[in-house]
């Protein structure tokens, strides 16, 4: 990495030794080969690592923020609600969200269109904290792809339900935790009457 | 008139009124459910109670009047409590579904629990199921798992609309709002019920998913779905509008709006007008524009002789004004006729069946220029050969038809109706979402409109004076031209030459406007809270 470094003149004691040039050289050269001659050869003792991307990756650490993903419910629909609590409290205003009827009378709304801007985001997390349905995720552990095009950059329901977390990457069974768990129980039918409800069996698998 | 101490404070209110409002009077807000202003009190949800010195129990506030001597306490340790419990026992079957519940951001039990109650609950069984999307008529539905039973609904359909459509069915955590058998809640103002509720058991179904209300801009307006004018709050994001709610003002509409003026923002997005027209056909701006000058250049040289001027009591007194002033500067002939939208179904209560917004607007300015203003019917006996209309709307296809079938004819609006795509030239204005201005309501209200928060003029359009000026429309041959840099400026000149509204300014207007003739008159009074929600 070029890196470059100034240097005030009055800190660097230049002597004659110094302005001989050719010993500093050397040793500056030296320095470089030994360097080189250990990891070429160097067996065990080896450091320095090539990678040869994208064939083979380096994986992130795991409390590295990638890309986003909408985790799905059992039967692959996102668990989002639309609820709005993710753009609400995104500070580069880049989600997205158009809330619709579910056909699910038990899960009632959502998301219609969801989309983030990553070219916006500033990958903070505030979306993942904000949510209640452990619905949104940045836990793919990739980074947002390369892209040539602005419309790219902007990952739609599809794309964001398409990625995977690492556990599942690594074939385990996640546990999501949101407030709907408490909903799965049914809301009992209208009576065909009139609106008063049927209402004598409570259900039993709720919280 | 009591003397009473609240808090320490002592304070003399009117005869007859409740500790809320006596309270409110010091600044200190009583927490409520169940208790409205404008309805009956039912003191059912508890959540007011106060310690009064020498009464055994705590008292509601709603329900306690204030006598003389009494010693009230809103804040005592035992007060305290009891709200919290109060709230508890509220929060008992509630579901928490606030995610997924329009009514968050302005819900009355989140707000009072913020404030009053901030405990994790301690309940362990099952919460009560109830039915979640109940439809009570073509508007409005009801989830009644989020229902707290304050009888707010039941109480304003017996008490306002006096229309008893619903009422409490069961007992116990069973009971539920519904409606009788066979007869939905259709009635034309069932939708007040929505921000009566004070929780998210009753919904919107225009408004349903559409949007959270925190991120809605919002604009102190007024309705210009009738002649009634009744007070808005105009809720808009990113140049669209999401809804339109009620917003309070005693000497108009008191807290309460019709369905069909709440609906009426749809109108006007569908079938807007998003270019000029010349002949029906789509036209540049500059081609539109000289073509307008022509029409209104002839009309100069005539001096309006055998021209008809179309007015639409839809346009603002701002509006009407410009163009009546021009008329009676540059076409002193011409023959001013109403035009506008047809008569509808009126009521006791707010509707009108004047559906146009300014009616008596115009026909004080009007008569100030001394212009006198025929109803369209005579328009139709008199059969102008050139015309001029303001406004697109028409009562009926016979103007119309004179419009479309006249020599030369300038329209001037925002909509596509048949007068304006038959138009010789037909030149785009805004709509009352998009401009600023007053309208005069049939009791003599002067009251101010203003432009929604990021809704802008669709395509190439201006407030309805300012098409003039803007494009330079007061330009045409031999004209008299007129210079207003605002909408201010037009309104000083209109207040300078119309009686009733001498001594008003737009930006004086305030929020509850100004009766005609009332000039510098005070605003109502203070402790109306006008911009406070309706349903507080
Ligand atoms: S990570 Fe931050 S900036 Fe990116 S979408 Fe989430 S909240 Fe917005
Ligand atoms: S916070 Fe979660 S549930 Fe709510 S809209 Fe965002 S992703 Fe969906
Ligand atoms: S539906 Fe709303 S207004 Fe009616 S009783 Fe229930 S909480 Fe009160
Ligand atoms: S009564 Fe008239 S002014 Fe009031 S909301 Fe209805 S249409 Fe609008
Ligand atoms: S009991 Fe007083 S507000 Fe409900």
């Amino acid at each position: 990495m070029g890196k470059i470094i100034k240097v005030r003149a009055q800190d660097a004691e230049v002597g004659a030794y110094e302005k001989a040039y050719l010993p500093e050289i050397t040793k500056g050269i030296g320095i470089t080969l030994r360097h080189v001659v250990k990891n070429l050869f160097g067996g065990d003792e080896k450091y320095t690592r090539t990678v040869s991307y994208p064939e083979e990756k380096v994986e992130y650490p795991v409390r590295f923020r990638g890309a986003h993903r909408l985790t799905p419910r059992e039967d692959g629909a996102p668990r989002c609600v639309a609820c709005f609590m993710c753009s609400t409290a995104c500070p580069a205003r880049c989600i997205n969200i158009v809330a619709e009827e579910s056909d699910d009378p038990n899960i009632e709304k959502r998301p219609k269109v969801f989309e983030i801007d990553e070219l916006k985001c500033i990958f903070c997390g505030m979306c993942v904290e904000a949510c209640p349905e452990d619905a949104i995720r940045m836990d793919t552990g990739e980074h947002v792809k390369p892209f040539t095009n602005r419309a790219d950059a902007v990952y739609g329901k599809v794309d964001l339900l398409s990625m995977l977390g690492r556990t599942e990457k690594n074939g385990e069974q996640p546990v999501y935790r949101g407030a709907h768990e408490h909903r799965a129980r049914q809301a009992p039918q209208h009576s065909p009457e009139g609106t008063l409800p049927v209402q004598d069996e409570q259900p039993e698998d709720a919280h | 008139m009591p003397k009473l101490n609240i808090d320490g404070q002592d304070i003399e209110v009117p005869a007859g009124e409740n500790l809320v409002l006596a309270a409110r009077r010091i600044g200190v807000e009583v927490p409520v459910f169940c208790y409205h202003e404008k309805l009956s009190i039912a003191a059912n949800c508890r959540m007011c109670l106060v310690e009064i010195e020498k009464m055994p129990k705590l008292q509601p506030a709603c329900q306690t009047v204030a006598t003389d001597n009494m010693i009230v306490k809103t804040s005592s340790p035992k007060v305290i409590e009891a709200r919290a419990a109060v709230m508890e026992f509220l929060l008992v079957n509630h579901p928490l579904d606030c995610p997924i519940c329009d009514k968050a951001g302005e819900c009355m039990l989140q707000d009072n629990y913020m404030g009053h109650d901030g405990k994790s609950s301690r309940q362990q069984d099952t919460k009560t199921a109830k039915p979640r999307l109940e439809v009570l008529g073509p508007l409005v539905n009801y989830n009644a798992e989020r229902c707290i039973m304050c009888t707010r609904c039941v109480r304003f359909m017996d008490e306002i609309p006096k229309n008893t459509q619903l009422g409490v069915f069961g007992r116990g955590d069973r009971n539920v709002i519904g409606v009788f058998d066979g007869k939905p809640l259709d009635d034309p103002y069932s939708l007040n019920v929505v921000e009566l509720c004070p929780v998210g058991a009753l919904g919107s179904l225009d408004f349903r998913f559409e949007s959270r209300v925190w991120s809605l801009d919002k604009t102190n307006s007024v309705c210009d779905g009738c002649s009634k004018g009744c007070n808005t709050e105009t809720h808009s994001k990113k140049e669209h509008v999401y809804r339109m709610i009620p917003r309070r003002n005693d000497s108009v509409n008191d807290t309460w709006m019709c369905d069909e003026g709440r609906l009426s923002y749809h109108a006007h997005e569908e079938q807007r007008a998003e270019e000029p027209l010349t002949d029906g056909k789509r036209a540049s701006d500059a081609t539109a524009l000289s073509a307008a000058l022509g029409v209104l250049a002839n009309a100069v040289k005539e001096k309006g002789n055998g021209w008809g001027v179309f007015i639409s009591p839809t346009l603002t007194n701002e509006g009407a004004f410009a163009w009546l002033s021009y008329v009676k500067a540059n076409m002193a002939q011409a023959k001013v006729y109403f035009s506008g939208r047809a008569d509808g179904v009126g009521d006791q209560l707010l509707r009108r069946a004047d559906k146009n917004p300014n009616r008596a607007g115009i026909k004080a300015i009007a008569e100030a220029l001394g212009i006198p203003v025929g109803t369209y019917t005579d328009g139709i006996t008199a059969k102008p050969l050139r015309v001029v209309m303001l406004g697109t709307e028409t009562p009926d296809d016979r103007i119309s038809s004179i419009v479309n079938a006249a020599q030369a004819s300038l329209v001037i609006g925002a909509h596509l109706t048949q007068a304006f795509k038959g138009a010789k030239v037909a030149l785009l204005s805004g709509t009352v979402f998009e401009s600023d201005g007053s309208f005069v309501n049939e009791d003599g209200r002067v009251q101010r409109v203003r432009p929604c928060h990021g809704v802008k003029f669709a395509g190439k359009s201006y407030a309805d004076w300012a098409v003039m000026l803007s494009q330079g429309l007061d330009k045409a041959v031999g004209a008299k031209t007129f210079a207003w840099a605002n909408t201010e400026s037009v309104f000083a000149d209109l207040a300078n030459a119309v009686k009733g509204f001498s001594g008003m300014r737009l930006l004086g207007l305030g929020l509850h406007g100004k009766a005609l003739g009332s000039g510098r008159a005070t605003e109502s009074p203070s402790h109306q809270q006008a911009s406070s929600p309706v349903g507080a």
